[in-house]
Protein backbone atom coordinates (compact mmCIF):
# COMPACT_ATOMS: atom_id res chain seq x y z
CA UNK A 1 0.00 0.00 0.00
CA UNK A 2 2.14 2.57 -1.32
CA UNK A 3 2.69 5.84 0.74
CA UNK A 4 -0.70 4.97 2.39
CA UNK A 5 0.10 6.27 5.76
CA UNK A 6 1.71 9.21 4.71
CA UNK A 7 -1.24 10.42 2.98
CA UNK A 8 -3.37 10.21 6.24
CA UNK A 9 -0.88 12.27 7.84
CA UNK A 10 -0.34 14.62 5.26
CA UNK A 11 -4.14 14.83 5.01
CA UNK A 12 -4.83 15.02 8.83
CA UNK A 13 -2.26 18.02 8.60
CA UNK A 14 -4.25 19.66 5.68
CA UNK A 15 -7.25 19.83 8.08
CA UNK A 16 -5.73 21.25 10.76
CA UNK A 17 -4.38 23.81 8.47
CA UNK A 18 -7.69 24.89 6.83
CA UNK A 19 -6.71 24.04 3.27
CA UNK A 20 -9.22 22.96 0.77
CA UNK A 21 -6.55 21.82 -1.26
CA UNK A 22 -7.32 18.24 -1.02
CA UNK A 23 -10.97 18.53 -1.54
CA UNK A 24 -10.28 20.38 -4.48
CA UNK A 25 -8.01 18.19 -6.29
CA UNK A 26 -9.32 14.63 -5.28
CA UNK A 27 -12.09 12.59 -7.28
CA UNK A 28 -15.53 12.95 -4.58
CA UNK A 29 -16.85 10.06 -6.63
CA UNK A 30 -20.07 11.68 -7.06
CA UNK A 31 -23.23 10.22 -7.71
CA UNK A 32 -25.44 13.07 -9.20
CA UNK A 33 -24.48 15.82 -11.26
CA UNK A 34 -25.55 17.96 -8.48
CA UNK A 35 -22.96 17.57 -6.38
CA UNK A 36 -19.90 17.95 -8.48
CA UNK A 37 -17.14 17.32 -6.49
CA UNK A 38 -17.11 16.38 -2.73
CA UNK A 39 -13.80 15.93 -1.89
CA UNK A 40 -11.97 13.83 0.80
CA UNK A 41 -13.70 12.86 3.36
CA UNK A 42 -13.74 14.31 6.65
CA UNK A 43 -15.98 14.50 9.77
CA UNK A 44 -16.33 16.05 13.26
CA UNK A 45 -15.67 14.38 16.02
CA UNK A 46 -18.67 12.67 18.16
CA UNK A 47 -20.57 14.95 20.42
CA UNK A 48 -19.49 17.90 18.45
CA UNK A 49 -22.30 19.55 17.03
CA UNK A 50 -23.36 22.50 14.63
CA UNK A 51 -22.98 25.61 16.97
CA UNK A 52 -25.63 26.49 19.19
CA UNK A 53 -27.46 23.24 17.96
CA UNK A 54 -27.39 21.95 21.70
CA UNK A 55 -25.04 19.81 23.17
CA UNK A 56 -23.67 16.12 22.06
CA UNK A 57 -22.32 13.32 23.59
CA UNK A 58 -18.94 12.39 23.04
CA UNK A 59 -19.01 8.90 23.08
CA UNK A 60 -16.29 6.55 21.44
CA UNK A 61 -18.54 3.40 21.30
CA UNK A 62 -19.17 1.93 18.43
CA UNK A 63 -22.52 0.93 18.74
CA UNK A 64 -23.17 -0.99 15.80
CA UNK A 65 -19.80 -2.67 14.54
CA UNK A 66 -19.40 -3.79 11.14
CA UNK A 67 -23.08 -2.51 9.94
CA UNK A 68 -23.14 -1.61 6.09
CA UNK A 69 -23.28 2.16 5.58
CA UNK A 70 -27.64 2.72 5.16
CA UNK A 71 -27.47 4.35 1.90
CA UNK A 72 -26.06 2.29 -1.38
CA UNK A 73 -23.36 4.64 -2.46
CA UNK A 74 -21.26 7.89 -2.00
CA UNK A 75 -20.69 10.66 -1.38
CA UNK A 76 -23.68 11.11 1.37
CA UNK A 77 -23.15 13.61 4.18
CA UNK A 78 -23.94 13.36 7.85
CA UNK A 79 -24.73 16.55 9.64
CA UNK A 80 -27.85 18.34 10.82
CA UNK A 81 -31.31 18.59 9.04
CA UNK A 82 -32.55 21.61 11.48
CA UNK A 83 -29.99 23.29 11.76
CA UNK A 84 -28.41 22.62 8.11
CA UNK A 85 -29.65 24.92 4.95
CA UNK A 86 -33.09 25.02 4.34
CA UNK A 87 -33.75 23.78 7.93
CA UNK A 88 -36.02 25.53 10.65
CA UNK A 89 -32.78 26.74 12.58
CA UNK A 90 -30.79 27.17 8.97
CA UNK A 91 -30.33 29.14 6.52
CA UNK A 92 -31.26 29.29 2.61
CA UNK A 93 -32.41 26.68 0.72
CA UNK A 94 -31.72 21.99 1.06
CA UNK A 95 -30.33 22.16 -1.89
CA UNK A 96 -27.33 24.68 -1.09
CA UNK A 97 -24.02 23.09 -1.57
CA UNK A 98 -23.14 22.90 1.74
CA UNK A 99 -25.46 20.13 2.99
CA UNK A 100 -23.80 18.44 0.56
CA UNK A 101 -19.70 18.73 1.95
CA UNK A 102 -17.98 17.42 3.91
CA UNK A 103 -17.01 17.44 7.13
CA UNK A 104 -19.87 15.30 8.53
CA UNK A 105 -21.70 16.94 11.99
CA UNK A 106 -23.08 14.47 14.86
CA UNK A 107 -26.36 15.27 15.72
CA UNK A 108 -27.54 13.04 17.91
CA UNK A 109 -28.61 15.04 21.00
CA UNK A 110 -29.30 17.98 18.97
CA UNK A 111 -31.55 20.20 20.82
CA UNK A 112 -35.17 19.05 21.21
CA UNK A 113 -37.32 18.47 24.21
CA UNK A 114 -37.90 14.89 23.59
CA UNK A 115 -36.26 12.48 26.52
CA UNK A 116 -32.98 11.04 25.62
CA UNK A 117 -31.80 8.77 28.41
CA UNK A 118 -28.14 9.21 26.79
CA UNK A 119 -28.21 12.61 26.00
CA UNK A 120 -26.69 15.02 28.19
CA UNK A 121 -29.17 17.30 30.44
CA UNK A 122 -31.74 14.41 29.40
CA UNK A 123 -33.75 15.43 26.13
CA UNK A 124 -32.52 15.70 22.48
CA UNK A 125 -32.30 14.10 18.95
CA UNK A 126 -32.35 10.58 18.66
CA UNK A 127 -30.80 9.91 15.46
CA UNK A 128 -28.04 10.94 12.69
CA UNK A 129 -29.51 12.99 9.86
CA UNK A 130 -28.11 11.87 6.32
CA UNK A 131 -28.16 13.41 3.20
CA UNK A 132 -27.38 11.42 0.01
CA UNK A 133 -25.62 12.86 -2.72
CA UNK A 134 -28.51 15.32 -3.90
CA UNK A 135 -31.44 16.22 -2.58
CA UNK A 136 -33.71 15.12 -5.34
CA UNK A 137 -36.14 12.66 -3.89
CA UNK A 138 -36.49 9.37 -4.74
CA UNK A 139 -33.25 8.74 -6.30
CA UNK A 140 -30.82 7.19 -3.82
CA UNK A 141 -31.07 3.91 -2.78
CA UNK A 142 -31.21 3.27 1.13
CA UNK A 143 -29.60 -0.68 1.78
CA UNK A 144 -30.04 -3.05 4.28
CA UNK A 145 -27.40 -2.34 6.85
CA UNK A 146 -27.20 -5.58 8.40
CA UNK A 147 -28.86 -9.12 8.18
CA UNK A 148 -32.27 -9.28 9.73
CA UNK A 149 -35.81 -9.16 9.47
CA UNK A 150 -38.39 -5.99 9.07
CA UNK A 151 -40.29 -5.63 11.77
CA UNK A 152 -42.39 -2.32 11.21
CA UNK A 153 -43.55 -0.76 8.17
CA UNK A 154 -44.51 2.64 9.26
CA UNK A 155 -46.20 5.33 7.30
CA UNK A 156 -42.61 6.61 7.08
CA UNK A 157 -40.96 4.27 8.82
CA UNK A 158 -39.40 0.85 8.17
CA UNK A 159 -37.46 -0.47 11.43
CA UNK A 160 -35.09 -3.30 10.62
CA UNK A 161 -34.29 -5.54 13.54
CA UNK A 162 -31.37 -8.07 14.05
CA UNK A 163 -30.77 -10.79 15.52
CA UNK A 164 -29.38 -9.67 19.21
CA UNK A 165 -32.71 -7.10 19.39
CA UNK A 166 -31.08 -4.13 17.85
CA UNK A 167 -33.41 -1.81 15.71
CA UNK A 168 -32.25 0.13 12.68
CA UNK A 169 -34.76 2.95 11.82
CA UNK A 170 -35.18 4.90 8.54
CA UNK A 171 -37.27 7.89 8.02
CA UNK A 172 -38.31 9.44 5.28
CA UNK A 173 -38.03 7.08 2.82
CA UNK A 174 -40.26 6.71 -0.50
CA UNK A 175 -40.88 3.47 -3.13
CA UNK A 176 -40.49 1.45 0.40
CA UNK A 177 -38.67 -2.14 -1.21
CA UNK A 178 -39.81 -4.06 1.93
CA UNK A 179 -42.36 -5.46 4.04
CA UNK A 180 -43.32 -6.62 7.61
CA UNK A 181 -41.86 -10.10 8.54
CA UNK A 182 -39.44 -10.24 5.45
CA UNK A 183 -35.63 -11.49 6.20
CA UNK A 184 -33.32 -9.10 3.99
CA UNK A 185 -29.70 -9.64 3.85
CA UNK A 186 -27.42 -7.12 4.22
CA UNK A 187 -27.00 -4.64 1.58
CA UNK A 188 -30.45 -5.41 0.41
CA UNK A 189 -32.62 -2.64 -1.07
CA UNK A 190 -35.23 -1.17 1.72
CA UNK A 191 -36.33 2.20 -0.38
CA UNK A 192 -34.96 5.61 -1.29
CA UNK A 193 -33.90 8.80 0.50
CA UNK A 194 -36.92 11.06 -0.05
CA UNK A 195 -39.01 13.39 2.36
CA UNK A 196 -42.13 11.61 3.53
CA UNK A 197 -43.50 12.92 7.12
CA UNK A 198 -46.68 12.19 8.11
CA UNK A 199 -48.77 14.02 5.78
CA UNK A 200 -46.82 16.67 5.75
CA UNK A 201 -42.99 16.91 3.91
CA UNK A 202 -39.25 17.35 5.42
CA UNK A 203 -35.97 17.80 3.87
CA UNK A 204 -34.58 15.56 1.64
CA UNK A 205 -32.75 13.02 3.94
CA UNK A 206 -31.85 9.65 5.53
CA UNK A 207 -33.06 9.85 9.44
CA UNK A 208 -31.59 6.90 10.55
CA UNK A 209 -31.46 5.50 14.14
CA UNK A 210 -30.19 2.48 16.13
CA UNK A 211 -32.06 1.71 18.97
CA UNK A 212 -30.24 -1.06 21.59
CA UNK A 213 -31.43 -2.65 24.48
CA UNK A 214 -28.40 -1.31 26.69
CA UNK A 215 -27.75 -2.87 30.19
CA UNK A 216 -29.87 -1.09 32.74
CA UNK A 217 -31.38 1.61 30.87
CA UNK A 218 -33.64 -0.53 28.56
CA UNK A 219 -34.38 0.01 24.90
CA UNK A 220 -32.93 3.20 23.88
CA UNK A 221 -31.56 5.36 20.96
CA UNK A 222 -27.58 5.16 20.67
CA UNK A 223 -25.49 7.17 19.37
CA UNK A 224 -25.27 6.30 15.70
CA UNK A 225 -22.42 8.95 14.60
CA UNK A 226 -19.14 6.69 14.48
CA UNK A 227 -21.23 2.97 13.41
CA UNK A 228 -22.03 5.58 10.85
CA UNK A 229 -18.21 6.53 9.91
CA UNK A 230 -16.98 3.33 10.14
CA UNK A 231 -19.35 2.24 7.80
CA UNK A 232 -19.21 5.12 5.28
CA UNK A 233 -14.79 4.55 5.64
CA UNK A 234 -15.50 1.05 4.48
CA UNK A 235 -18.30 1.76 1.72
CA UNK A 236 -15.53 4.50 0.29
CA UNK A 237 -13.13 2.30 0.94
CA UNK A 238 -11.10 4.13 3.14
CA UNK A 239 -11.17 1.88 6.26
CA UNK A 240 -7.91 1.48 8.66
CA UNK A 241 -7.04 -1.69 9.58
CA UNK A 242 -9.18 -2.63 13.20
CA UNK A 243 -5.96 -2.57 14.80
CA UNK A 244 -5.48 0.94 14.30
CA UNK A 245 -8.09 3.35 15.74
CA UNK A 246 -9.68 6.16 13.15
CA UNK A 247 -7.76 9.27 13.61
CA UNK A 248 -10.32 11.58 15.67
CA UNK A 249 -9.13 14.29 16.78
CA UNK A 250 -9.60 14.97 20.32
CA UNK A 251 -11.75 18.00 20.93
CA UNK A 252 -10.98 20.90 21.97
CA UNK A 253 -7.72 20.96 21.25
CA UNK A 254 -7.67 19.12 18.23
CA UNK A 255 -8.22 19.86 14.97
CA UNK A 256 -12.20 20.13 14.11
CA UNK A 257 -12.19 17.52 11.92
CA UNK A 258 -10.36 14.37 10.66
CA UNK A 259 -9.66 12.83 7.65
CA UNK A 260 -10.12 9.31 7.21
CA UNK A 261 -7.42 7.11 5.40
CA UNK A 262 -7.54 6.10 1.82
CA UNK A 263 -6.99 2.23 1.06
CA UNK A 264 -4.72 2.64 -2.21
CA UNK A 265 -4.31 -0.93 -3.29
CA UNK A 266 -4.89 -4.88 -1.39
CA UNK A 267 -1.37 -5.52 0.19
CA UNK A 268 1.33 -6.17 -1.28
CA UNK A 269 3.91 -8.77 -0.64
CA UNK A 270 6.19 -6.82 2.60
CA UNK A 271 9.55 -5.53 1.57
CA UNK A 272 12.31 -6.61 3.24
CA UNK A 273 12.34 -4.19 5.89
CA UNK A 274 15.00 -1.56 6.26
CA UNK A 275 16.00 1.85 7.53
CA UNK A 276 13.49 1.58 10.35
CA UNK A 277 10.97 -0.02 8.79
CA UNK A 278 10.69 2.04 5.96
CA UNK A 279 11.49 0.17 2.65
CA UNK A 280 12.07 2.17 -0.03
CA UNK A 281 10.41 0.79 -3.13
CA UNK A 282 11.90 4.04 -5.89
CA UNK A 283 9.00 3.87 -7.46
CA UNK A 284 8.42 7.24 -5.53
CA UNK A 285 10.55 9.61 -4.47
CA UNK A 286 10.27 11.75 -1.74
CA UNK A 287 8.97 14.93 -2.16
CA UNK A 288 11.07 17.92 -1.37
CA UNK A 289 7.87 19.81 -0.81
CA UNK A 290 4.88 20.70 1.57
CA UNK A 291 3.03 21.22 -1.65
CA UNK A 292 4.22 18.11 -3.56
CA UNK A 293 3.11 16.16 -0.26
CA UNK A 294 -0.20 17.63 -1.04
CA UNK A 295 -0.27 17.05 -4.58
CA UNK A 296 0.80 13.16 -4.37
CA UNK A 297 -1.77 12.73 -1.47
CA UNK A 298 -4.50 13.95 -3.99
CA UNK A 299 -3.66 11.68 -6.62
CA UNK A 300 -3.17 8.76 -4.10
CA UNK A 301 -6.81 9.10 -3.62
CA UNK A 302 -8.09 10.15 -6.48
CA UNK A 303 -6.68 6.60 -8.03
CA UNK A 304 -7.51 4.63 -4.55
CA UNK A 305 -10.91 6.23 -5.25
CA UNK A 306 -11.28 4.80 -8.55
CA UNK A 307 -9.98 1.84 -8.01
CA UNK A 308 -11.87 0.98 -5.34
CA UNK A 309 -15.19 2.19 -7.49
CA UNK A 310 -13.84 -0.58 -9.68
CA UNK A 311 -13.38 -3.05 -7.37
CA UNK A 312 -17.14 -2.52 -5.96
CA UNK B 1 2.37 12.70 27.38
CA UNK B 2 3.28 14.87 23.68
CA UNK B 3 1.15 17.69 22.66
CA UNK B 4 -1.07 17.22 20.14
CA UNK B 5 0.63 20.12 18.33
CA UNK B 6 4.01 17.98 18.64
CA UNK B 7 1.92 15.04 17.56
CA UNK B 8 0.80 16.43 14.20
CA UNK B 9 4.13 17.89 13.66
CA UNK B 10 5.84 14.29 14.03
CA UNK B 11 3.18 12.96 11.99
CA UNK B 12 4.14 15.40 9.04
CA UNK B 13 7.84 14.58 9.55
CA UNK B 14 7.04 11.21 9.21
CA UNK B 15 4.62 11.60 6.18
CA UNK B 16 7.16 13.76 4.61
CA UNK B 17 10.04 11.01 5.11
CA UNK B 18 8.16 7.82 4.47
CA UNK B 19 6.28 8.71 1.30
CA UNK B 20 7.17 6.77 -1.33
CA UNK B 21 7.98 3.81 1.20
CA UNK B 22 6.35 0.35 1.77
CA UNK B 23 5.32 -0.96 4.66
CA UNK B 24 3.86 -0.16 8.03
CA UNK B 25 5.37 3.04 8.95
CA UNK B 26 3.08 4.12 11.92
CA UNK B 27 2.18 7.49 10.25
CA UNK B 28 -1.35 7.32 10.89
CA UNK B 29 -0.89 6.63 14.51
CA UNK B 30 -2.86 9.32 16.56
CA UNK B 31 -4.65 6.76 18.60
CA UNK B 32 -1.97 7.93 21.38
CA UNK B 33 -3.71 10.98 21.42
CA UNK B 34 -7.00 10.34 20.17
CA UNK B 35 -10.02 9.01 22.43
CA UNK B 36 -10.18 5.19 22.16
CA UNK B 37 -12.59 4.17 20.08
CA UNK B 38 -14.48 1.04 21.34
CA UNK B 39 -16.46 -1.64 18.87
CA UNK B 40 -17.01 -3.89 21.51
CA UNK B 41 -19.63 -4.38 23.92
CA UNK B 42 -20.27 -7.07 26.76
CA UNK B 43 -23.61 -8.62 25.55
CA UNK B 44 -25.54 -10.05 29.05
CA UNK B 45 -28.49 -12.14 29.08
CA UNK B 46 -30.93 -11.15 32.20
CA UNK B 47 -32.88 -13.79 33.97
CA UNK B 48 -36.36 -13.54 32.33
CA UNK B 49 -39.09 -13.47 35.06
CA UNK B 50 -41.81 -15.85 33.48
CA UNK B 51 -45.21 -14.55 34.34
CA UNK B 52 -47.43 -17.75 35.65
CA UNK B 53 -48.80 -19.71 32.71
CA UNK B 54 -52.50 -19.57 33.99
CA UNK B 55 -51.77 -15.76 33.72
CA UNK B 56 -51.41 -15.66 29.82
CA UNK B 57 -54.24 -13.93 28.02
CA UNK B 58 -55.88 -15.99 25.44
CA UNK B 59 -58.48 -13.22 24.36
CA UNK B 60 -55.41 -11.16 23.55
CA UNK B 61 -53.45 -14.05 21.80
CA UNK B 62 -56.58 -14.98 19.56
CA UNK B 63 -56.85 -11.52 18.59
CA UNK B 64 -53.73 -12.16 16.71
CA UNK B 65 -54.78 -14.70 14.73
CA UNK B 66 -57.99 -13.56 14.30
CA UNK B 67 -56.98 -9.76 12.23
CA UNK B 68 -53.96 -10.97 10.63
CA UNK B 69 -52.56 -13.38 8.17
CA UNK B 70 -51.37 -15.98 10.41
CA UNK B 71 -53.52 -19.15 11.91
CA UNK B 72 -54.00 -19.52 15.61
CA UNK B 73 -51.79 -22.27 15.57
CA UNK B 74 -49.15 -20.68 13.60
CA UNK B 75 -49.52 -17.57 16.05
CA UNK B 76 -49.04 -20.15 19.28
CA UNK B 77 -46.39 -21.95 17.60
CA UNK B 78 -44.34 -18.54 17.04
CA UNK B 79 -45.25 -17.11 20.48
CA UNK B 80 -43.58 -20.47 22.12
CA UNK B 81 -40.18 -20.00 20.67
CA UNK B 82 -40.09 -16.63 21.99
CA UNK B 83 -37.16 -16.18 24.31
CA UNK B 84 -39.08 -13.59 26.49
CA UNK B 85 -42.68 -12.98 27.40
CA UNK B 86 -44.60 -12.05 24.57
CA UNK B 87 -47.05 -9.04 25.24
CA UNK B 88 -50.36 -7.63 23.47
CA UNK B 89 -52.84 -5.24 23.81
CA UNK B 90 -55.76 -6.77 25.50
CA UNK B 91 -58.26 -4.52 24.03
CA UNK B 92 -57.16 -2.52 21.40
CA UNK B 93 -58.03 -4.14 17.91
CA UNK B 94 -54.56 -4.46 15.59
CA UNK B 95 -55.44 -4.81 12.12
CA UNK B 96 -53.37 -6.90 10.06
CA UNK B 97 -51.00 -7.39 12.78
CA UNK B 98 -47.40 -9.09 12.24
CA UNK B 99 -45.82 -11.31 14.70
CA UNK B 100 -41.95 -11.95 14.32
CA UNK B 101 -39.86 -13.82 16.84
CA UNK B 102 -35.84 -14.37 15.94
CA UNK B 103 -32.94 -14.55 18.26
CA UNK B 104 -33.22 -12.52 21.31
CA UNK B 105 -36.46 -10.92 20.71
CA UNK B 106 -40.16 -10.68 19.43
CA UNK B 107 -41.97 -8.06 17.75
CA UNK B 108 -45.44 -7.25 17.10
CA UNK B 109 -46.43 -4.71 14.94
CA UNK B 110 -50.05 -3.81 13.81
CA UNK B 111 -52.02 -0.81 12.60
CA UNK B 112 -55.27 1.01 14.10
CA UNK B 113 -57.35 2.50 11.41
CA UNK B 114 -59.34 6.29 12.06
CA UNK B 115 -61.46 8.03 9.50
CA UNK B 116 -58.66 10.28 8.40
CA UNK B 117 -55.52 8.59 9.37
CA UNK B 118 -53.59 4.71 10.25
CA UNK B 119 -51.72 4.67 13.57
CA UNK B 120 -48.79 2.18 13.11
CA UNK B 121 -48.28 0.23 16.72
CA UNK B 122 -45.00 -1.52 17.32
CA UNK B 123 -43.90 -3.57 20.24
CA UNK B 124 -40.86 -5.69 20.92
CA UNK B 125 -39.45 -7.54 23.49
CA UNK B 126 -35.58 -8.15 23.81
CA UNK B 127 -33.89 -10.44 26.01
CA UNK B 128 -30.02 -9.14 25.04
CA UNK B 129 -28.29 -6.10 26.42
CA UNK B 130 -25.32 -4.52 25.58
CA UNK B 131 -23.22 -3.30 28.48
CA UNK B 132 -20.72 -0.39 27.90
CA UNK B 133 -18.66 0.81 30.41
CA UNK B 134 -19.61 4.54 29.54
CA UNK B 135 -22.70 3.48 29.94
CA UNK B 136 -24.13 3.93 34.34
CA UNK B 137 -27.56 2.39 34.61
CA UNK B 138 -30.64 4.30 34.62
CA UNK B 139 -34.37 4.50 36.34
CA UNK B 140 -36.79 5.03 34.48
CA UNK B 141 -38.49 8.68 34.43
CA UNK B 142 -41.80 7.59 34.18
CA UNK B 143 -44.66 5.24 36.11
CA UNK B 144 -45.96 3.31 33.22
CA UNK B 145 -48.40 1.40 35.04
CA UNK B 146 -47.07 -1.55 34.36
CA UNK B 147 -46.22 -2.11 37.94
CA UNK B 148 -44.80 -1.13 41.43
CA UNK B 149 -40.97 -1.63 40.14
CA UNK B 150 -41.83 -0.47 36.73
CA UNK B 151 -40.78 2.71 35.15
CA UNK B 152 -39.15 3.69 31.66
CA UNK B 153 -39.07 6.64 29.41
CA UNK B 154 -41.95 7.80 27.08
CA UNK B 155 -40.35 9.98 24.19
CA UNK B 156 -41.00 11.39 20.43
CA UNK B 157 -39.01 10.76 17.48
CA UNK B 158 -39.60 12.64 14.42
CA UNK B 159 -43.35 12.42 15.19
CA UNK B 160 -43.06 9.14 16.50
CA UNK B 161 -43.73 8.20 20.15
CA UNK B 162 -41.98 5.76 22.11
CA UNK B 163 -41.83 4.15 25.37
CA UNK B 164 -39.48 1.88 26.42
CA UNK B 165 -39.52 0.25 29.85
CA UNK B 166 -37.70 -3.17 31.70
CA UNK B 167 -40.17 -5.82 33.04
CA UNK B 168 -39.20 -8.71 34.52
CA UNK B 169 -35.75 -9.03 33.23
CA UNK B 170 -37.02 -8.00 29.08
CA UNK B 171 -36.65 -4.46 27.10
CA UNK B 172 -39.46 -4.06 26.01
CA UNK B 173 -40.67 -0.95 23.80
CA UNK B 174 -43.82 0.34 22.16
CA UNK B 175 -43.94 3.32 18.97
CA UNK B 176 -47.23 4.71 17.33
CA UNK B 177 -46.44 6.23 14.42
CA UNK B 178 -49.25 7.94 12.93
CA UNK B 179 -49.93 8.39 9.09
CA UNK B 180 -51.22 12.38 9.64
CA UNK B 181 -49.40 14.20 11.96
CA UNK B 182 -53.10 15.74 13.32
CA UNK B 183 -53.87 12.22 14.17
CA UNK B 184 -55.26 12.93 18.18
CA UNK B 185 -52.76 9.25 18.71
CA UNK B 186 -50.04 11.19 18.09
CA UNK B 187 -50.80 14.48 19.37
CA UNK B 188 -50.02 13.22 22.89
CA UNK B 189 -48.73 10.50 24.54
CA UNK B 190 -52.42 9.60 26.09
CA UNK B 191 -52.74 6.66 23.16
CA UNK B 192 -49.54 5.22 23.88
CA UNK B 193 -49.50 5.32 27.67
CA UNK B 194 -53.17 3.45 27.01
CA UNK B 195 -51.66 0.73 24.79
CA UNK B 196 -48.39 0.33 27.23
CA UNK B 197 -50.74 0.16 30.43
CA UNK B 198 -52.97 -2.89 28.69
CA UNK B 199 -50.40 -5.00 27.33
CA UNK B 200 -51.27 -8.35 28.05
CA UNK B 201 -48.62 -11.46 28.69
CA UNK B 202 -49.92 -13.88 25.96
CA UNK B 203 -46.95 -16.64 25.98
CA UNK B 204 -43.44 -17.63 25.51
CA UNK B 205 -41.23 -19.75 25.70
CA UNK B 206 -40.92 -20.26 29.07
CA UNK B 207 -44.18 -20.75 29.64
Amino acid sequence: MSARNALVAVAVLATALGTTALASAADGGAADASVADAGAFTYDPPGQLVPDSGKGRVDMNVYAPGIRFPIESGPAFANSQVWGHGGNEGTGGQCDKENFSYPWHDNYCETRDWDMPMCPGGHGHQGQDIRAASCKPGVHPTVAVADGTITSVGSYSVYLTTADGTRFDYLHMQDVAVKEGQQVKRGDPMGKVSNQFGGSATTVHLHFNIRQNVAGVGSVYVPGYLSLVKSYETLQGLDLPDAAPPPVAPPPAAPPTVQAAPVTAPPEPAPAADDGGCAATGSSPPPASFGAVLALAALGMAFARRRNRRAR
Amino acid sequence: MRTPVFSLLSITVGALACVGCNGNTSATRTDEHAPAVSTSSVVVRPMVAWPAASSADEGALLSLSRNGEKTDREIRALVARSPVPVLAPKDLRLDTPTLMVEGEYFALTGRVESATSRATVSIQGTRAAHRYETVDPQVGTRDLARGANVRGFVTINEGIRTASWIENGTAYSVDVECSEHTDLRCQSEDFLLSVVAQLSFVGGSGR
